[in-house]
This record gives structure tokens, sequence and C-alpha cells, in this order.
């Protein structure tokens, strides 16, 4: 138990009582482990993500992350345990446009709370960069000035750079090409390895999942999956 | 660190921000000027006398009283008999008095009738004398070198000078009444330019003063007038034989310039001596200035209660309250069509953040992964918001005082205004701090929309 990085039993969630959109009964991801779970779109995989992020709260049940039963936890206390507990990448737009690399990665910080001094903040960010293998100069570049490959590696540093335990990454290589998703697999599993943080990978790209010894399918997972019979249908 | 994001991201949108930082600075520097001059309106307006301490006139209501006899508005059909104005100022506790006599007009300007107490004793503004821009008072033309048929001395009011294009030594025509065509002309009193008025910025500079017998003698008729007066008291040097018969009105002004050359070489003391003499019969109305003013209240009411001759006595500053009282109505006007204008920019700048919200939703995302609360959201475009509305409250301020510095010249110059270019008053601040409230009371709109929608990732 104490070694979960989550752990999901009877989460319920629905936008109307009629229509659950999640019900998981029991579901457990270890720490430093690192899980493929594939879900094509419509199955309610970013419902799924905003409850273990605790942007949405659940109907009913209850998710433990790290051991915090988080659907106890009060809106402002889920804010502040997400900035500095879950490191998040989106499939596009995980960086404010018009702020610098290095003010977007200084930004996770400040809402972390994370009061480290500003040369071991610079240090922790360079070294981030370095392991992400993208050169120094891109931390005073703005985001928006970034090629997708680029914005989605940073997003990375900045989603690690609280040293989070757990990592959730939502079809982050939609936006690549096959060599930058290739790369951008390595780096990712490797840092992630680094900052032994648990990884939850999303995608419904299947050739990603050799990357992970753990696959699972979200609609498989999902009772209430509206489309469940569909999706297996297409698998 | 938000304001930092707040800055960077007003940088990213430089162009709509700047648009509506000047829609803001327009409205702004409109509801801080249309402030400032409604109140240097206000000022001037109660500084058009000052110094004196009742006007009296026929009894008539206050309001009335100080429209003719300081605004020169309206005329008050009653006089004051000369009589009970010299009973009246030998009281022992009026230091001076300057009687008035309305009603007349020269091209469209005020003729007023006075004395020297005019020139010595009004008092405007923060008690300031009238000065001379050239000349002098009555009676003073030889001093300054002028030819002038003594008694029938003008001095000049700036505004009146300057549109009548008027210089020292002109000689002028008066007429009765008050309109600017007058059916009754006097071509046979031709008055000299003795004195002209500094700027004021009070309805002095649009007055034409004359003396008080001056006056008189226009207004009698020709038989009777000063000229047979005249030719009476003085040894019959004064007058030309055409002027008075009744048909020889039409004498030339040569002529008469002659006439007075000689007399003024010969008896300037005796002409000047004969007008003093003639009296009038009435006046107008007269200003006080008493020895003390503790007994302002009781010699009003002294005046109101005198049992020869009916009489209103009225207290310039209290009647100018009243009758400001009734302008304010346009005041408030001022007032509403600028705040009018600021809520139609504020509400310009709560649009322009509502539909940057739009393509900001991922932007909010971001910010919420990254573990901000929807209160950083509500705040950064508070912050947005309120530091547009505070620059352009700051270059309104710049703008404004910069505005008056650079017309101030010109405006005292065309229109005799002085506008003081001090606005950094406390009622500029309450100004100020009221815009940043207004902002953020409409900026509520697109912060809660934001602080909304931050709460549920899309």
């Amino acid at each position: 138990m104490l070694n979960d990085a989550i752990l999901i039993q009877n989460l319920r969630f629905a936008y109307n009582k009629s229509m659950p959109i999640i019900d998981i009964a029991d579901w457990q991801v270890a720490k430093s482990d690192h899980v493929f779970l594939y879900g094509p779109s419509g199955c309610g995989k970013s419902t799924l993500l905003s409850l273990l992020c605790g942007i949405l709260s659940p109907s009913e049940g209850t998710i433990d992350i790290l051991n915090t039963d988080i659907t106890a936890l009060k809106a402002s206390k889920r804010d502040q345990f997400r900035a500095k507990n879950i490191g998040v990448v989106f499939q596009q737009f995980n960086l404010v446009p018009y702020l610098s690399v290095h003010d977007n990665i200084q930004l996770a910080m400040h809402f972390a709370n994370n009061n480290v001094d500003k040369e071991k903040a610079f240090e922790r960010i360079t070294a981030l960069l370095q392991a992400l293998q993208l050169p120094n100069e891109t931390l005073q570049q703005k985001a928006s000035e970034l090629s997708v490959g680029q914005q989605q590696r940073v997003a990375i540093a900045r989603a690690l750079v609280n040293q989070p335990k757990l990592l959730i990454v939502d079809e982050p290589t939609s936006a690549l090409d096959a060599s930058a998703k290739d790369a951008f697999m390595k780096v990712l599993i490797q840092t992630a390895n680094q900052a032994k943080a648990a990884l939850i990978f999303v995608s419904h790209d299947q050739s990603l999942a050799s990357h992970f010894h753990r696959v699972e399918s979200l609609a498989q997972m999902n009772n209430a999956n509206p489309i469940g019979s569909r999706a297996e249908v297409v698998l | 660190m938000i304001f930092n994001v707040a800055k960077q991201s007003l940088l990213n949108r430089k162009v709509s921000v700047m648009m509506t930082f000047l829609a803001l600075l327009v409205s702004v520097s409109l509801l801080i000027s249309i402030e400032h001059i409604r109140k240097e309106a206000k000022n001037s307006f109660y500084r058009t006398v000052s110094g004196v301490d009742l006007i009296v006139g026929a009894r008539t209501g206050q309001i009335n009283l100080l429209l003719s006899s300081v605004f020169r508005v309206g005329a008050n059909s009653n006089s004051v008999s000369w009589a009970s104005y010299q009973r009246l100022i030998a009281d022992q506790k009026i230091e001076w008095a300057i009687p008035l006599s309305l009603g007349d007009s020269h091209k469209g300007f005020a003729v007023i009738g006075t004395n020297n107490n005019y020139f010595e004793h009004y008092r405007f503004g923060d008690k300031r004398q009238l000065a001379f821009r050239a000349g002098g008072q009555f009676g003073s033309a030889a001093s300054h070198g002028i030819e002038s048929n003594a008694g029938f001395d003008v001095v000049v009011g700036a505004d009146a000078a300057k549109q009548l294009k008027y210089a020292l030594g002109d000689e002028i025509v008066i007429s009765h009444g008050v309109g600017k065509i007058s059916f009754s002309h006097h071509d046979d009193h031709p008055f000299t330019v003795v004195g002209i008025l500094a700027f004021t910025g009070t309805p002095v500079d649009q007055a034409i003063h004359v003396s008080l017998s001056a006056i008189e003698s226009v207004h009698a008729r020709p038989q009777t007038s000063l000229t047979r007066k005249s030719l009476n008291k003085v040894a019959d040097k004064t007058v030309t034989p055409e002027t008075h018969s009744v048909e020889g009105h039409s004498h030339s002004a040569a002529t008469h310039n002659t006439a007075s050359l000689d007399e003024h070489a010969d008896d300037e003391h005796s002409h000047e001596h004969s007008y003093e003499k003639l009296e009038p019969t009435q006046i107008s109305a007269f200003m006080l200035g008493l020895t003390s003013r503790v007994a302002v209240l009781q010699v009003q009411r002294q005046i109101n209660q005198d049992k020869i001759e009916p009489l209103s006595a009225i207290i310039p500053g209290m009647a100018l309250a009243e009758l400001w009282r009734l302008v304010s109505a346009v005041e408030n006007v001022l007032r509403i069509i600028s705040a009018a204008v600021l809520i139609a920019s504020l509400l310009g700048l709560s649009t322009m953040l509502l539909a940057s919200l739009r393509e900001r939703n991922t932007e909010i995302n971001v910010f919420r992964i990254m573990g901000a609360k929807p209160s950083f959201i509500f705040w950064l475009i508070q912050l947005e918001a309120l530091s547009i509305a505070v620059s352009a409250s700051l270059f309104a301020i710049v703008w404004v005082v910069g505005a008056i510095l650079l017309s101030n010249d010109w405006l005292l110059a065309e229109y005799g205004l002085s506008l003081s270019a001090n606005i950094l008053s406390l009622h500029t601040m309450w100004l100020i701090i009221t815009v940043l409230i207004a902002t953020f009371v409409i900026a509520l709109i697109p912060s809660i929309s934001a602080y909304r929608n931050a709460r549920v990732l899309n």
C-alpha cells in the first residue's frame, strides 16, 4: 500500500447522474512504475487525468496519490498538492506562450512554493535542460518561438522541476514526427528514471507501447466507458 | 512573479492593450480636465468680486441685484436716489462706496457710470486691485499726455479694448440703452479713452467705465443737459455754439475736438470742477466697504429696513453662492457626460479582456496544471486591467498638466482665462481612486469568468 503512487478505489464520476463517464473499481500504480495507458479519444481519458490531477472531484470513491487522499483535500490544498507532487504534460500547450522558457519553469517552482534560492533554481533548470538535450540559449527564448518538439521537452523540464514523484503525460508526441517522437520517448523515460518518478503515459498510439513494461487499456478499465464496446471492435 | 506574468502578457498583446490604454487615457484626461475646469470656473466665479462687503440697490432679489451690478446681466428698472446714497454712505461704519450707474451700452459692451473709487476699491480674485494696462483713472488724462474733454473720460475693460481696438486717446460715442444697436445715439458727447484696464477674467473686462456725471449728461435731454448747465456754470468756453441747438446735433467731431482743445488749454481745473458739481439724481446700485466686517449684518439690516426708500443690501459671497447653485445644473451635466465617457471606455477595457479570454483558455489551463490556484487567474486579469488604468491615469495627469502649461499664455491673452496647472489636488486623487475602483468593478466581469473557466480544465 505505502508503495503506491496511485491508488484508485470505487471511483465514479458523472457530470450527469444517468451518464457516468468514469467508473473504476480498483487501480494501482506502484512508485517508480511506468505505465502505458492506452485510450482512444472519448473513453474518459481527459476526465480521468483531471481527476488524478485534482482539478475535478469525483462523485464517489477515493483517489490516493502518493498516500494522500486528494479527494479529501480542499480545493486550494489540492492545487498546492498538484503543484508540488504531480508533473503534467499534455498533448500541446504546456507552456505560457509569452513567457520565456526560464520564466515558465520558474513559475512552476513558484506555484509549488519551492523556495529554492535563485542560484540553485538556475542550476536545477540548466541541469534539466541539459538532460533533455536542450541548448542553454533556449532559456531566454519565448516558449512560442520554440519548435513543437522543443516545447514538449521544455514541458517535461517544467513538469519535473519540482521533483514530483508522479509524472502524468498525455499524448505528448502527437504533434511530433516519427524521429522526433522516438528521441522524445527516450529522453522522457530516461529523465523519469533519473527522477525516480512514476510515469503514467496516456496515448492512442500503440506503437509507443514498446517503451513500457506495463500496458493497460483505459477502455477495459473503465466500466462506464460509453463507447467501450466500440473501442474493443476497433482493437 | 504575478507582476512579471502580467507585464509579459500585456506586452504580448500590445496592439489591443494600446488601443484600450488610449481610450482610457482620453476619457480619464477628459474627466480630470472637466473636473479641473469646473473647479476653476467655480473659483473664478466666486472671485468675480471680493473685498466688497455689501451691494445695495433698489428693492429686488439678491440674484437680480448681483446679476445687474456685478455681471451686468439684465437691469434693475428701479434706482436709488442720489440723496439716499449720500445719506447712507455718511454712516461712520462705511469706509468707502462705489456708486454704479448701469443700463447703457456702447457697441454691445456695458457702460458703467461710476467714480474713481471704483478703481481704488473694487477687488476681484484674492482681493486683487484693478490694474491699468495703459493710462489711468478718470481725470488722469493730462498726466498720460492725452487730451480729453474732461469729465468725458472713459476707462475701458481689457476685453472691450481688445475687441473694439481702442487705444489711449481714442474718441468714442456712448449711446443710451443696452442693445448693440441703439436708436438714440448721443453724438454730441464724444468720450476719450484715458485708461485701459488689465485682464481680470471677470465681467470688468467687458465694461466701459465713465464718470457718473457723464452718464447723467448722456441721459439728460439736450436742452437741459450738461451743455446748458455748463454754460451757466463755466464761462461759456466749454461748448461751441452749435452744440446747444437741438437741430445742431450733427456737429462734427472735429469741431468739438477743437473746442475741447481750447478749453483744455485754457481752463482745465475749472472744467473738471464743473463736472464734479454736476450731481446725478439717481444711481442703479452701489458697493460698500465697511470699516469692520463685523458690522456687515448690522448695516445690511439697517439698509434693508430703511424707512425713506425701499432698498436691498446683499452680501456678495452669499448671493454668488445662491447664483452658483442655479448654474450648478450645467456643472452636473458636464460631470455626468465625463462619467459616461469613462464608463464607456471601461466597458471597452472589459470587452478587450473578455475577448482575449477565449484565446487565453489554453494559457489558463497551463497555469492550472502548473498548480496555480483559480485566484491567481483572477488576480492576473485584475492586475492587467488595473495596470492599464493606472498608467492611463498617470499619463492623463501628465497630459492635462502639459496641455494647461502649453495653452496658458494663449488662454490668458485670448480669453483672459488663467487655469492653474496644479491639478494634483486631493480632489484629483479621489477622482483617480474612483477610476481605479470602477476599473476593478468592471474588470470583475472578465476576471470572474476566467476564474470560473480555470476551475475546470477544458
